[in-house]
């Protein structure tokens, strides 16, 4: 028993340091950094009421997608691209 | 709301790549998701492609703009005490809570399928089974901003903190079973 419990005392210590906050004072960074100066208002401005009704596949929906792909490369995001989701979508005549 | 963008404008270096999904077509099936899923980690009979096994997590957040609660680690029991760890210092933002049940009807699903660990966060339920959600009066007044900020904060820091470990995220078993929404 002497020996198993410092294995078992180091297994876990292992375990915390794989899987433990990589660094402590990067979620008060991030905390800080959202809560003085957030992006959501004019992103979430432009997806909804500059894009329109956004039903699958419509042409607002495309609007939107399309508004997103060119803002995440315009911030630095070069490989920002639409996949294929099938066929389905359209818009009301 | 854009966890990439934010953990760039800190001048942060995550060690994996972060990659940002936006999915279309979930209410009709997960269609986004599972498509892109099918493209790139494991095709219906069950082929890995190399990618597959280079994912370490996916997050998900779908369900409206309510704060975060906490995490759903989708019955991985390894999964359970390091996210824990990773919500701790959230706890005074209303986030605290891991549980090991699973959810479902949303796009980490996809990601579960294909043996991919795939999680949900638990959010406040605003206004969801009103007339407003999933319809065309669910318009920009109805965000609640404050709660998105909570929730931007608490996934950029999750995906931060994955994108950092040594050794990918445990996964559970591959099944191998039909996509629960296949033909839908």
């Amino acid at each position: 028993m002497r020996k198993i419990l410092p294995l078992s005392a180091a297994l876990l210590l292992s375990t915390f340091i794989t899987f433990g906050q990589a660094n402590p004072g990067i979620a008060d960074r991030i905390r800080q950094a959202e809560l003085s100066s957030s992006q959501i208002p004019w992103i979430a401005h432009y997806l909804t009421d500059v894009s329109g009704p956004r039903l699958t596949g419509s042409s607002g929906y495309m609007k939107a997608a399309e508004w997103a792909v060119a803002t995440l490369k315009h911030w630095g995001l070069t490989r920002a691209g639409l996949e294929p989701w099938g066929t389905f979508g359209f818009t009301r005549a | 709301m854009n966890p990439g963008e934010r953990l760039d404008s800190l001048g942060l270096k995550p060690r994996r790549t972060i990659r940002l999904a936006l999915w279309d077509g979930e209410e009709q099936g997960v269609y986004g998701s599972y498509l892109y899923v099918q493209n790139h980690f494991m095709d219906k009979q069950f082929n890995i492609r190399p990618e597959q096994k280079k994912i370490s997590a996916y997050f998900n957040l779908d369900n409206g703009s309510g704060r975060i609660r906490g995490i759903y680690a989708q019955s991985n029991a390894q999964v359970k005490p390091i996210f824990e760890r990773w919500l701790k210092p959230f706890h005074d933002l209303g986030a605290t809570h891991v549980t090991i049940a699973n959810t479902g009807s949303t796009d980490h699903l996809s990601f579960d399928w294909a043996g991919i660990p795939g999680f949900q966060f638990i959010q406040d339920p605003l206004d969801y089974e009103s007339r407003s959600h999933h319809s065309n009066l669910d318009n920009y007044e109805h965000l609640q901003i404050e709660d998105l900020k909570q929730a931007a904060i608490v996934v950029a820091s999750f995906v931060y903190e994955a994108a950092m470990t040594d050794k990918m995220l445990p996964r559970k078993p591959l099944q191998k079973k039909n996509f629960l929404f296949e033909g839908f």
